[in-house]
C-alpha cells in the first residue's frame, strides 16, 4: 500500500519512490529505482524496449506488487481511482462499447449504480471527447475503430477521470503525426493550466525534449540518468545506452533537436 | 445512458414476447389446451376437466417455469463469464463449470443422495466451483491476450469431466438412467417442489450479478484498466464467478447440462442493445428464458408423444453459431 508523508506537501511532490524493486523469480525486472514526482510537471520515460518502463508505471499503480521499496503520497486517498488514470500501452476492446461508453468509463470511480452518472460527469466526457478529437465518433463502436482513433478514445477516458497524476504508456505510439503531437500539446498545456503532473513512456525523442520537463532513462531496470532531456540526452549518452549515434543541431529559430545518424552502430 | 426510453421499450417487448410464449408453450403437447381453458382454470377451476387442470398445473407450468428459471440463470451467467474473461465466446458450459457441477452431481447419485433435498445441489456446487477454481487460477496465469488458451483449456477440461460422468455411469449401471440425464439436459421431471429450491436461488444470484455490472464493463476492458479505474480486479472476478457458479449449479443439479445458452443469448442480446452489461444482462437473462422454453417446447413436441432432450436441440442451435462467432472473431483480427 502507499504510505503517506505530509512533508511531501511543502515541496510540492505528488508521489515519492524509494528503491522500487521487482522481481520475476530470481530476474529483477526493476533494481530499487527511486525518484519523486512534482506538482505541475511533465515527466517522460524513454528507454529500450524491455528496460522496464512499462513495469516501473505499473508497480507505481500498485498494478503490480513491488518486491520491494515504498511508495509515498502527500495523504491518504480514498479511491485510488481518483488519484491516478492510466493509460495502458494495449487495452483490449473485444465488446461493442460506443465511444462514449468507453470515455464514460472514467467517470465511474465517481458515481453509483444507482443515481447514474450526474451533470458533472457528462460535461467531463463531453470535454474529454472535445480536446482527444473524436467528438464525431462518439456514437460509433470502439471495435470498429482505428488503432489511433481507439487509442483517442482511451486517452479521452483517463482524460475524463480528471485524475490529478495520469500515467501514460505509449500513448501516441499508434496515432500519425498530426495527431501525435495534438495529444501531446494537449497533456502540455493540462500540466500547465492544471497543474497536474503527468508521467508517459515515448519513443521519440525529439517528442520527450520538445514536450517534456524531465526525462528518466530507463536501463535494464535502473533510472539510468534523469533531468532536462537537453541536457539528459548528450551523444555519449545515447550512444551508449540506445546505440545510436546522434547529435544536437539548433534549428532557424534556435530550437535545439536532436539528429540521428542512419549507420549501422555495432556493438 | 442507462436505461433509455429505447431500452425500456425494447424490455417491454421482450416480456410480451415471454408471455405470449408461454401461453404457447402450455397449450401445446399430447394434450391440447386451450386459450379459454387456462383462463378457466385460472377463475373457476371447479368447471374444468380434471385431466387438463393436472396437465396444467402439475406438468406444463413447472416446466415452462423451469426452463425460464434456467435460461435466465445460464444467459446472466453468461453474459458475466464474457465480460471477466474479454471473451465473447465463454460462458459456463465451455469452460467446463456445468460440466464440474454434472461430475458433482453424479458423485451424490452414487453416494445414495438423491433422496435428501440438497445432497445434489451441494455435490453439483461443490464440483463447479473446483472446475471454476482451476479455471480462475489459469485465467491469471496465462497472459492477458491469450484468452483464447484458457477457451482451449475449458473445453479440454469440460471434454474430461463429461468423459469422468460416462466413466461413473458405465460403472453404476443401477443409476444409468438418472446419471445419464445430466449428460443430454431436460426438464421433464421438474415439478414444484424442484422450482422452490430453484426460483430463490437463481432470482437472488441474478439479482447479485446485477449489482457488479458496472464492474463486468470495467473487466472487459482487461485488468489494468479495471485496476486503474478502482476495481479489486481478483475479488470482484473471484465474486462475480462464484455467484454464476451457484446459479448454474442449482439449475445443473435439476435439468442437467445445457449447453449454449449462455454463449448465444448474451451474444446476440448485445448485437440488438450493445456491450453495457448494465443494459445487457437483465434482457439477457429474459431471452434466456425464452430461448429455453421455446427450445424446450420443440423438445417436446417435435417427436410426440416420444421427447428429445433439450440439451440437444440448444446444441444443434449453438455449436454452428459457436463455429458462426469464432469466424467473424478471427476475420475481425486480420
Ligand atoms: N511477468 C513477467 N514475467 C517475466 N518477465 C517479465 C514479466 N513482466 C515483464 N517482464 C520482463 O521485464 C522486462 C521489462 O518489461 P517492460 O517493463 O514491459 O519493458 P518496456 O515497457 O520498457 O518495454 C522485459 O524483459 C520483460 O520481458
Ligand atoms: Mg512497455
Amino acid at each position: 500500500m502507499f504510505k503517506i508523508n505530509k512533508e511531501l506537501q511543502e515541496q510540492s511532490i505528488v508521489m515519492e519512490f524509494e528503491e522500487i524493486s521487482f522481481k520475476v523469480g530470481p530476474k529483477k525486472i526493476l533494481k530499487e529505482v527511486s525518484h519523486n514526482l512534482k506538482e505541475g510537471c511533465f515527466y517522460s520515460i524513454a528507454g529500450c524496449n524491455g528496460s522496464g518502463k512499462t513495469t516501473l508505471l505499473q508497480t507505481l499503480l500498485q498494478i503490480k506488487k513491488a518486491s520491494s521499496g515504498k511508495i509515498y503520497l502527500q495523504d491518504k486517498v480514498e479511491n485510488n481511482a481518483h488519484y491516478f488514470s492510466y493509460v495502458p500501452q494495449n487495452t483490449q476492446l473485444e465488446f461493442d462499447f460506443t465511444v462514449e461508453e468507453v470515455v464514460m468509463m472514467g467517470r465511474y470511480p465517481y458515481y453509483s449504480g444507482i443515481t447514474g452518472p450526474g451533470k458533472e460527469d457528462k460535461e467531463k466526457v463531453k470535454q474529454a471527447l472535445k480536446l482527444t478529437d473524436i467528438e464525431h465518433l462518439s456514437k460509433r463502436l470502439v471495435t470498429t475503430l482505428s488503432g489511433g482513433e481507439r487509442q483517442r478514445a482511451i486517452i479521452a477516458r483517463a482524460l475524463a477521470q480528471d485524475t490529478p497524476i495520469m500515467f501514460l504508456d505509449e500513448p501516441v505510439s499508434q496515432l500519425d503525426i498530426y495527431h501525435q503531437l495534438e495529444v501531446l500539446n494537449l497533456l502540455r498545456e493540462i500540466v500547465d493550466t492544471q497543474n497536474k503532473t503527468i508521467v508517459t513512456v515515448l519513443h521519440d525523442l525529439n517528442q520527450v525534449s520538445k514536450f517534456t520537463d524531465e526525462v528518466m532513462v530507463m536501463d535494464n531496470g535502473e533510472i539510468a540518468a534523469y533531468g532536462p532531456p537537453h541536457e539528459v540526452l548528450s551523444p555519449s549518452l545515447l550512444k551508449e545506452i540506445f546505440r545510436v549515434n546522434a547529435e544536437w543541431i539548433y534549428t532557424e529559430d534556435h530550437k535545439p533537436h536532436l539528429v540521428f545518424h542512419y549507420h549501422h552502430n555495432k556493438k | 445512458m442507462i436505461s433509455s426510453a429505447n431500452y425500456n421499450w425494447k424490455v417491454a417487448i421482450s416480456l410480451v414476447v415471454l408471455l405470449l410464449l408461454s401461453f404457447v408453450a402450455i397449450s401445446v403437447g399430447p394434450t391440447k389446451i386451450t386459450i379459454t381453458q387456462i383462463w378457466m382454470s385460472v377463475t373457476q377451476s371447479q368447471d374444468v376437466d380434471f385431466g387438463i387442470t393436472q396437465t396444467l398445473w402439475q406438468l406444463r407450468l413447472p416446466r415452462i417455469v423451469m426452463a425460464l428459471l434456467a435460461g435466465m440463470a445460464l444467459s446472466a451467467s453468461g453474459g458475466a463469464f464474457q465480460s471477466v474473461f474479454r471473451n465473447p465466446m465463454s460462458d459456463p458450459y465451455v469452460l467446463g463449470i456445468s460440466s464440474g457441477a454434472s461430475v458433482g452431481a453424479a458423485i451424490a447419485i452414487i453416494l445414495g443422495l438423491n433422496s435428501q433435498l440438497l445432497g445434489i445441489p451441494f455435490f453439483a456446487f461443490l464440483g463447479a466451483t473446483s472446475a471454476l477454481a482451476i479455471v480462475y487460477w489459469l485465467a491469471f496465469s496465462l497472459k492477458q491476450s491469450e484468452q483464447n488458451t484458457l477457451l482451449l483449456a475449458g473445453i479440454a477440461m469440460s471434454l474430461m469431466l463429461g468423459a469422468i460422468v460416462s466413466l461413473l455411469l458405465v460403472i453404476n449401471r443401477e443409476q444409468m438412467e438418472s446419471i445419464y440425464f445430466w449428460i443430454l439436459g431436460g426438464f421433464n421431471a421438474v415439478g414444484w417442489q424442484q422450482i422452490y429450491i430453484v426460483g430463490p436461488v437463481v432470482i437472488l444470484s441474478i439479482l447479485l450479478l446485477f449489482n457488479y455490472c458496472k464492474d463486468m464493463n470495467l473487466l472487459s476492458m482487461g485488468n489494468e484498466t479495471a485496476h486503474s479505474l478502482g476495481i479489486n480486479v481478483k475479488q470482484k472476478v473471484a465474486i462475480i464467478l462464484l455467484i454464476s457458479a451457484l446459479s448454474v449449479s442449482i439449475v445443473v443439479s435439476y435439468s442437467g447440462v445445457i449447453g449454449f445458452v449462455g454463449l448465444i443469448v448474451p451474444h446476440m442480446v448485445r448485437f440488438a442493445i450493445g456491450a453495457d452489461n448494465r443494459r445487457l444482462l437483465p434482457l439477457a437473462a429474459i431471452w434466456g428464458g425464452i430461448f429455453l422454453i421455446l427450445a424446450d417446447t420443440i423438445a417436446r413436441t417435435v417427436i410426440q408423444p416420444g421427447e428429445l432432450p433439450v440439451g440437444s436441440i440448444t446444441a444443434l442451435f449453438g455449436a454452428p453459431y459457436f463455429f458462426f462467432i469464432l469466424i467473424k472473431k478471427s476475420r475481425r483480427h486480420v
